[in-house]
């Protein structure tokens, strides 16, 4: 459901059943087969569910001993939205009716979640901070993206208030850990035009993406950032 | 960097490491002891360089869960303090399993010995004098006779021909390497014998050795070591001798055995054919040396303590026969066309002359000290009698094995690990279990089968067993296409050959006959599995059609197709009619309640085994379901199983359609 394309999310083989540190691989509706005697542990989907219900029914599948086994042989050609506007309407459900499958999945009341890749997956995300204790339920996912924007702020904000010199270090250390990140993620393939269409749309759609999957997260009395893609 | 102020930094840095290894191991159960050792324990580290070497003593028997669990807790550990060690099972000891590990094994025996590693205790009970270790003199040592004499071997073969060594050092390492030997073999005739220096060793033996050798090791221990300026004894020379002195060091492991028990006699079943390696191979080797006379071919008969043991699988003998000794510079020309020719195909045994063999690879070895060990049967090959007479002690040691393969074979059934398995191994290591089930359920009849390779089992079950011949016939096509035309596995056949493997073992277990197999004939040779294809639909009737026609057009059609239209009108519904179908096709008409629960209503239609979905928007690859019950075929724990989602282009040249177009590159 939260994947637009599948080509190289997985490597073949059995997916990762998440552990206290990450959440489970799944995967999405479009080209998935099930064994019916699943059906005698996880009976179905849940109608509660507005998105991710593939993901809800792999993780409970999961949980109760099942294998998931990704081929990638087996292949399914997903026609997308047919415009910028639809796809970026595509993710704000996804981030509004998401908080629902991810307040399901909160073990404790406060989960942090980090990954800094440029193209973060799912299942990459670590659990880097989790409290038993805390007045809101809260689940974040800080994805480099977010964490992008936030010290941009902060950086405009300095030089506002004249702080120069630590907006300049914040500046240029923002910089290098993104231009190190990018020699390894696989944006390096593209050629300056196709990175800028990525990086423009990507842009509109994780904005989309944080904004409503704040006002689902307050709709299930959470605070729920989830970044996109 | 190793001075005061960085070297206070370092050893900080390590007494973190070592804290925090320890915080996290304490919390587990059953942690006994963690000790420190190797390098940072004996206190010559190289901060920077040194690892940490941790032994970890837990209680009770090996676990494989608490295995990983310790493993997962330093591979995180290793993020921050990349000086941890990996620790495997030179690093995890289980207690009740330690004695009988530190009974057999040398190596373990080597590692608690406080002579070479130290100890320091970090936390927990100081067990380690407590356990049941016996100080080096205590040991049976000739138990390790065999492994120290394969070594010895193995070292002069690989460094005698490098070419980094100077001739001076060559001399040394054959000189040691004799005098290694001789003392092996002295003490096999005297155990507590001590001897003060190597030129003791080899005056002792030339005392014993008579005739010409003799004066030769009497020449040899006389040689200055530091000038070999003047020396007596030339390299082959040498080289000769360490393979005689080789040779009475087995003669002496052999005879050791003899004494023990009566011996057995047993008829052996040899396959009847063996296809050598090609005749180009042979004419090479002949090639290599003017010595070599004389190429036969025998199949290779070791019995595997593991199942996935698959090193020798289908593989053959070559011995090589020469009539006079054969020089070192030969030698290792052989062995590295050896290595780099033939390691595949067989394994390669050198007969000087008829009492004695030379191994050209360390692993051969292991058979011609088989004597001492006796899990091979050289000697009977080289007989080619119909009998073969088996000691008591060999007897126990292959009953041993085969014990040791039955139970590590009943866990990987239990433990469904087969499915698992890479596909690339999954054919060899069926025939390889195969193979030793077969080999156990004759030696306890008393008899010797030999079936080494793929061909020589299914003949043996075509002759001994009730199996259809179509079944055989059809596994040994798909044997050969797997392994040799590199083909992709039918998993559709490894469900009856599974089933197979599980019944034969279970013969053997409770000790019956191989007619007990006659059900498994009523199994289907190829397995399918009923799939239903659910698609859930709506008010998108141009992409549905397009979607049918791809379903329509599969290589393995489904049995069902299940379809749930909550469209607004009723365009969607005439598409569906509008085609013919040459399955089950059952058509439901609801009103729209959400994704979720047209799925579900679909779940509870669909009548087959597998389940699979496919979306109205998208097109399905002509082979998608056989993949995907390929996929189930294989495993009976996989629930869900998926593949890629790819993106269709579609007409016009927008924005988007090229965005999707750069997100599929990545």
């Amino acid at each position: 459901m939260m994947i637009p394309i599948l080509k190289d999310y997985y490597a073949y083989g059995y997916l990762a059943t998440g552990d206290r540190h990450h959440l489970p691989a799944y995967l999405p509706n479009c080209n998935m087969a099930l064994r019916r005697e699943v059906l005698k542990d996880v009976p179905q989907y849940d109608p509660d569910c507005l998105a991710g219900e593939d993901a809800d029914f792999c993780r409970r599948a999961g949980l109760a001993g099942w294998e998931l086994f990704y081929q990638p042989s087996a292949r399914v050609w997903h026609e997308s939205r047919p415009g910028l506007i639809d796809l970026i309407r595509q993710w704000w459900w996804y981030g509004r009716d998401g908080a629902h499958f991810f307040s399901k999945q909160l073990e404790k009341k406060c989960e942090i979640f980090l990954n800094l890749e440029l193209t973060p997956k799912m299942h990459h995300y670590h659990k880097v901070f989790s409290l038993g204790w805390f007045p809101v339920k809260m689940m974040l996912f800080f994805s480099w993206f977010f964490i992008f924007h936030l010290l941009l702020l902060m950086v405009i904000l300095g030089f506002a208030l004249g702080l120069l010199w630590p907006s300049v270090c914040l500046t240029l250390g923002m910089l290098g850990f993104t231009f190190r990140q990018f020699l390894h993620s696989p944006l390096r393939k593209l050629t300056p035009g196709e990175f800028l269409l990525y990086w423009g749309v990507t842009w509109f759609i994780n904005w989309s993406c944080i904004l409503s999957s704040l006002r689902g997260g307050l709709r299930k009395n959470m605070l729920f950032i989830y970044p996109g893609i | 960097m190793q001075f005061p102020p960085f070297i206070w930094v370092f050893r900080f840095y390590y007494w973190l490491a070592i804290r925090c290894v320890i915080r996290r191991l304490r919390g587990i159960t059953g942690m006994i002891s963690v000790y420190l050792s190797g390098s940072l324990a004996r206190q010559d580290v190289t901060y920077g360089l040194s690892d940490i070497d941790f032994k970890i003593l837990v209680a009770g028997k090996k676990d494989k869960t608490l295995y990983r669990q310790i493993q997962a807790i330093f591979a995180g550990l290793r993020r921050i303090f990349p000086m941890l060690g990996p620790p495997d099972e030179k690093g995890i000891y289980f207690l009740e399993d330690f004695a009988a590990d530190y009974a057999h094994y040398p190596l373990l025996q080597h590692q608690f010995d406080e002579r070479f590693y130290r100890h320091e205790l970090l936390w927990g009970v100081d067990l380690i004098t407590r356990l049941p270790l016996y100080h080096w003199s205590q040991i049976n040592q000739q138990s390790t006779f065999s492994w120290r004499l394969k070594d010895c071997v193995e070292k002069v073969h690989i460094l005698a021909g490098c070419p980094l060594l100077t001739d001076l050092q060559q001399h040394n390492l054959l000189t040691k390497a004799i005098s290694d030997v001789m003392l092996l073999v002295l003490r096999l005739r005297q155990p507590n014998l001590v001897y003060q220096n190597r030129e003791a060793i080899l005056e002792e033996s030339a005392a014993r050795l008579p005739g010409a050798d003799g004066e030769m090791l009497r020449h040899i221990s006389r040689e200055k070591p530091r000038c070999y300026r003047g020396r007596l004894v030339n390299l082959n020379e040498k080289y000769r001798l360490f393979k005689r002195a080789v040779d009475l060091c087995v003669m002496e492991l052999g005879g050791e055995c003899a004494e023990v028990g009566a011996r057995l006699v047993m008829p052996v079943e040899m396959p009847t054919s063996v296809s050598g390696p090609p005749h180009e191979v042979i004419e090479e080797i002949k090639r290599l040396s003017p010595a070599i006379d004389d190429i036969h071919i025998f199949p290779w008969i070791q019995l595997p303590i593991d199942p996935l043991d698959l090193h020798f699988f289908g593989k053959q003998i070559l011995l090589v026969s020469c009539t006079c000794p054969i020089e070192l510079p030969d030698l290792i020309h052989l062995r590295h066309y050896y290595r780099d020719h033939l390691v595949e195909q067989g394994v390669l045994l050198l007969e000087e002359n008829p009492a004695c063999l030379l191994s050209i690879y360390s692993e051969l070895l292991d058979h011609w000290t088989a004597v001492a060990g006796a899990d091979d049967m050289v000697e009977m090959l080289l007989n080619q009698t119909g009998f073969i007479k088996i000691g008591l002690r060999q007897q126990n040691c292959i009953n041993k094995r085969l014990d040791s393969f039955m139970e590590q074979l009943g866990n990987m059934l239990i433990g469904y690990d087969i499915g698992r398995m890479e596909r690339r191994i999954f054919l060899p290591f069926m025939f390889n279990a195969i193979r030793t089930l077969i080999f156990t359920q004759e030696f306890r009849k008393g008899r010797i089968v030999v079936t080494p390779s793929a061909p020589a089992v299914l003949e043996y079950l075509r002759k001994q067993t009730p199996l259809k011949p179509d079944y055989l016939n059809l596994l040994e096509k798909e044997y050969l296409q797997v392994m040799e035309e590199g083909r992709e596995l039918d998993e559709g056949l490894t469900v009856k050959l599974r089933r197979l493997l599980e019944c034969m073992f279970k013969a053997v277990q409770e000790k019956k006959e191989w007619g007990e197999l006659e059900f498994i004939n009523n199994l289907p040779d190829k397995a399918r599995l009923g799939i239903s294809l659910a698609l859930v639909t709506r008010n998108r009737p141009a992409q549905l059609k397009r979607c049918l026609t791809s379903i329509l057009q599969q290589t393995r059609p489904p049995d069902e197709l299940v379809i749930i239209d909550s469209s607004n009108d009723a365009s969607s519904r005439k598409i569906v009619n509008s085609f013919m179908y040459p399955f089950r096709m059952i058509l439901e008409t609801t009103v729209p309640r959400g994704v979720a629960d047209a799925r579900n209503h679909a779940l509870t239609l669909a009548g087959c085994e597998i389940i699979a979905f496919v979306d109205d928007d998208s097109v399905a690859d002509p082979d998608l379901l056989c993949e995907l019950e390929k996929v189930f075929l294989r495993d009976p724990r996989i629930g869900i199983a998926g593949g890629s989602i790819l993106n269709l282009k579609r007409e016009g040249n927008d924005l988007l359609s090229r965005f999707m177009e750069v997100v599929e590159k990545l």
